[in-house]
């Protein structure tokens, strides 16, 4: 219907505010409009019919924020959404299209908030399944990318209805999120929005060059629904009348589709200024847009495939053995900082591969997905090959994303392809099929070919399929090399897709890898490689992507080499050469404790080194910190060097020599801090306890579970706020009735001494030191 | 909604709460500064509404709010009119911060110190920007949820009245936290 009428008028009216015009009838301030459908449907009725006879071709319904969250309960959504199509369809008539209105929830989605994208999806969800009524369905006023993003995926897997989605927008072209333009536009357009469009937040002589960015990069149509201009700081009223509203939307007219209609401020005759404006509108010639060209994106970045882009490979188990006992223990923190480091040393994209026997691909992958997000604003590669994880990892990656990968088998072309194509992604395509991996590149080029013809037939752009034409070592067969190349430069100039490769299988097998990895780098990008699969870590590796990138001219003025080499480094450690390891620890230099105590095992022992080094340091520290010469952030940074030395030390100690004596912590439910716990947790492993961190806002359920099935002896909870202490004294009576024998420490600054006895804990830890004097207490130490 | 251009004046807030005389060798306040300033997007919201002052009660506007604290009526005493104000650094603060705690806990304690000074330092800035926009004279005291017996359950009908979720992103997460997380709301007499 929507499609149809776009194509049978030349501009199309949006309507305008509801709830100022239910407020003219009589809505009272404070007073829920969503309810008048049941309690007054004959004002909302009435306000509808304005629009309509104001010549509006889609009237919103009036259930801006019909869902669980705001009304309480499903039942009642069902009963407020269902009153309100029925309200819209009496006043349109066969004059209007009807359109289910849903505006966000209202609660911060993750990793800010504390609403998961499931939540949110499954609150989206209800609605939608009771709007069947409504011709279309609407979703405006987002600010939030990923919450839309859950709300176009319900809307796609509840109903067939058309959809159209639009965000609030600053003047900087960014919501309050962080969200550009451009990643709202490549996200909806992804997931298969059938109109994009901007509303709320700014009048329209704000919003015009927002509307002419947004038609610049989607061939979608684009709707408007402006503020009437700015309101009134110290009333809130908004105060462009409807003539000059007219006209300033006009003028957001650029040659591009004309959908139009008003939001707060406005009113039905906004509407029919805005009609008269339009009639009389000359049209122009619609714009040329250039969007052909190979990207992807996260919420808040987009990364242009238009020169050598790096996708950092580390977080990946193969070969990687702290990668595999991260993931086989679920220690995220170590995939964050993989992410983090790859960040900062250059990549552009960074690859997840988190499968492993004896771990859930399928979690892993979401949980993964989302803690990269979650510190990492680069776009993502799915790296998989089960769909079945592909699939969750896709639904819940903010952004445009890639999906390593299909190859030229059958099973897997049916198999990835669909995924590829409902979630809108880019694609990795390997050059193997059920013949294995060709030995000549024509072999290779004729995979290619087939797998892109596939994906022409099913709609997934060119721009989007990345062909890999596999490296393979060297040391096996030298033709290997210029094989792979000679693919590489065929796929590339006869079948105008980009290129991808993991390079370092080159030297598999033969010493000096670097050496040849570095030499192949370079061939390949001369060759036209645009997206390496590489460690971004390696500088030999990174120096060869910077330089060819200033011998190609794509670094512009060698700015990034400069920034990169143009200083050359400081001798920071020649002065404290002569630094003991106390020193070091007690000084916070972490580097330099990490060399001293490497120095020392060639002639301490280890534990020589933890007890009569490390530990009288660590307590040095502690003392200053309890009499106020020491504050906490020179604390953490000597627990950080301690820690340091223990990583070098901890390869020599084996199991049993450090007293390994578990401590769980957790935050409670509801809440959301654990800088405080982090710093016990630190230095409770520096004086050798085996913590096990359950994380914050976690259920005493949750926390009993773990306590019973290590058999644990301490537990330490924290909680920050007055509303959350509730949590904590659920969860200490649930601990101490089901295990007895398991000691409870409180921490947190609303806590008192008081309030921790009252609660049965069995000590109050006022400060990261005490929790560690009375966790050496219990075990003895 | 009305964006802050230039927070300072806030590093004495931010030793204070880590209970620091000084920070001593300034390498990692400076850094926390330059991450935080670089990620913090301060916007505020704000309404004004008149006050009634009952005996443990204050009424703001046409009972749009009830304020069932003697806290407030100590602190509205005097004064026809209140303003009912929303700050948040923005969610990008929060996400810088969980970043630097993956690799340097000590830098991300001062960050999150600096980010919370910043914030409080920024209702002061929003209320004298409101003050300049509106010819106030003189202000009373201001007070949030959470201080007296203002309970954190008035945070919700501030939200409301100020519309702060849609005027600048403002949340109330489970247990009325507020969110993103370096947020401030706050209540203050006008004259």
């Amino acid at each position: 219907m929507l499609k149809e009428l776009l194509k049978s008028k030349r501009y199309i009216l949006l309507d305008g505010a509801m709830g100022t015009e239910l407020q003219k009838r009589g809505l009272k301030a404070g007073e829920d409009p969503m309810l008048l459908n049941l309690t007054s449907p004959e004002t909302v009725v009435a306000v509808h019919k304005s629009y309509v006879d104001s010549g509006s071709d889609i009237i919103y319904t009036n259930t801006f924020g019909a869902n669980r969250f705001k009304l309480g309960d499903d039942k009642t959504v069902e009963a407020v959404v269902g009153a309100a199509i029925k309200n819209a369809r009496a006043a349109a008539g066969d004059k209007a299209l009807v359109a289910l209105d849903i505006g966000p929830i209202g609660r911060l989605i993750e990793p800010a908030g504390d609403m998961s994208f499931e939540e949110a999806y499954g609150i989206f969800s209800a609605v939608v399944s009771c709007g069947g009524d409504a011709d279309l369905v609407v979703l405006e006023t987002f600010t939030e990318l990923y919450e839309l993003k859950a709300a176009l995926l319900a809307v796609k897997d509840n109903c067939d209805l058309p959809v159209m989605c639009s965000m609030s927008f600053e003047k900087d072209g960014r919501t309050f999120t962080g969200n550009g333009i451009e990643q709202f536009a490549a996200v909806c357009d992804c997931l298969g929005a059938d109109a994009l469009g901007i509303n709320c937040s700014l009048g329209p002589k704000e919003l015009r060059p927002l509307a002419a960015r947004l038609c610049a990069c989607t061939a979608l149509p684009v709707f408007l629904k402006p503020n009437a201009g700015l309101p009134d700081p110290a009333t809130g009223k908004y105060t462009m009348l409807a003539e000059e509203f007219a006209k300033e939307v006009a003028k957001c007219y650029c040659g591009d589709n004309l959908i139009f209609g008003g939001c707060c401020g406005t009113a039905p005759d906004y509407i029919a200024a805005l009609g008269s404006e339009l009639e009389a509108l000359r049209p122009l010639p619609a714009p040329k847009k250039e969007l052909g060209c190979s990207f992807v994106c996260s919420s808040t970045k987009t990364v242009i495939i238009d020169g050598v882009c790096v996708i950092g490979e580390r977080i990946n188990p193969t070969g990687k053995k702290k990668m595999k006992e991260a993931l086989l223990c679920g220690d995220m923190d170590y995939i964050l900082m993989q992410a983090v480091e790859q960040s900062s040393a250059g990549a552009q994209i960074l690859d997840v591969n988190v499968g492993l026997p004896g771990v859930n691909e399928r979690e892993m992958m979401v949980k993964a997905v989302k803690a990269v997000q979650s510190v990492s604003d680069l776009p993502l590669q799915l790296d998989s090959s089960d769909p079945v994880a592909l699939e969750a990892g896709l639904r819940v990656a903010n952004g445009k994303v890639i999906v390593n990968s299909v190859n030229g088998k059958s099973e897997s072309l049916d198999a990835i392809l669909p995924l590829v194509k409902k979630y809108g992604a880019s694609v990795v395509a390997l050059t193997l099929d059920e013949g294995g991996i060709p030995a000549k590149a024509e072999g290779r080029f004729e995979i290619a070919k087939r797998i892109v013809e596939k994906c022409d037939a099913m709609g997934i752009k060119r721009a989007d399929v990345f062909v890999d034409c596999l490296t393979l070592t060297v040391a096996t067969d030298q033709e290997n090399a210029m094989e792979t190349l000679r693919a590489l430069k065929m796929c590339k100039e006869l079948l105008g897709v980009k290129t991808v490769l993991g390079v370092s299988n080159i030297s598999f097998g033969l010493p000096a890898r670097e050496k040849i990895n570095q030499s192949f780098l370079t061939m390949a990008m001369h060759s036209g490689l645009d997206l390496p699969i590489m460690n971004p870590n390696n500088d030999a590796m990174m120096s060869a992507v910077r330089a060819f990138r200033v011998l190609t001219a794509q670094d512009i003025n060698s700015r990034e080499y400069l920034a990169a080499y143009g200083e050359a480094e400081e001798q920071k450690t020649a002065v404290l050469a002569d630094l003991g390891l106390e020193a070091c620890i007690r000084g916070g230099l972490r580097s330099q404790a990490r060399i001293a105590a490497a120095s020392l095992l060639e002639s301490l022992a280890p534990m020589d080194i933890i007890n009569n080094l490390i530990i009288p340091a660590l307590d040095t520290v502690g003392e200053g910190f309890e009499k106020g010469s020491v504050f906490l952030p020179q604390l953490i940074q000597c627990a950080a060097a301690a820690q340091s030395a223990f990583e070098v030390i901890g390869e020599r100690i084996s199991k049993g020599e450090r007293s390994g004596d578990k401590i769980i912590l957790a935050t409670v439910k509801n809440d959301i801090h654990d800088i405080g716990k982090n710093i016990v947790k630190t230095l409770l492993e520096n004086y050798g306890f085996d913590v096990i961190d359950l994380g914050k806002d976690v259920a005493p359920q949750v926390i009993l579970d773990r306590v019973r099935e290590e058999d644990c002896r301490l537990l330490g909870l924290s909680a920050l706020m007055t509303t959350t202490v509730e949590s904590m004294r659920l969860t200490v009576e649930l601990v101490k009735e089901s295990c007895p024998q398991c000691r409870i420490m409180v921490g947190g600054a609303v806590l008192t001494e008081d309030y921790a006895r009252s609660i049965g804990a069995d000590f109050y830890a006022k400060d990261a030191k005490a929790s560690c004097d009375y966790a050496k207490k219990i075990f003895g130490c | 909604m009305a964006s802050i251009t230039k927070i300072d004046g806030y590093r004495q807030m931010a030793l204070a709460f880590l209970k620091m005389k000084d920070e001593g060798e300034s390498e990692l306040f400076d850094r926390a500064d330059e991450l935080i300033l670089r990620a913090a997007c301060p916007r505020y919201c704000f309404s004004c509404l008149s006050v009634k002052l009952g005996e443990n009660e204050a009424v703001l506007g046409d009972g749009e709010m009830r304020l069932y604290s003697k806290t407030a009526v100590k602190h509205l005493e005097g004064f026809s009119k209140a303003a009912v104000i929303c700050v948040t650094l923005g969610d990008a603060v929060d996400k810088a911060i969980l970043r630097e705690s993956v690799g340097d806990l000590a830098l991300t304690v001062v960050m999150d110190a600096v980010s919370s000074a910043m914030a409080e330092r920024s209702v002061q800035i929003a209320q004298s920007l409101i003050g300049e926009e509106l010819g106030v004279k003189s202000f009373g005291f201001r007070f949030s949820p959470g201080y007296g017996d203002l309970g954190l359950e008035h945070q919700r009908r501030i939200l409301s009245i100020t519309d702060a979720n849609r005027r600048i992103g403002l949340c109330l997460g489970e247990a009325d936290i507020l969110l993103p997380r370096k947020s401030v709301t706050a209540i203050v007499g006008m004259c």
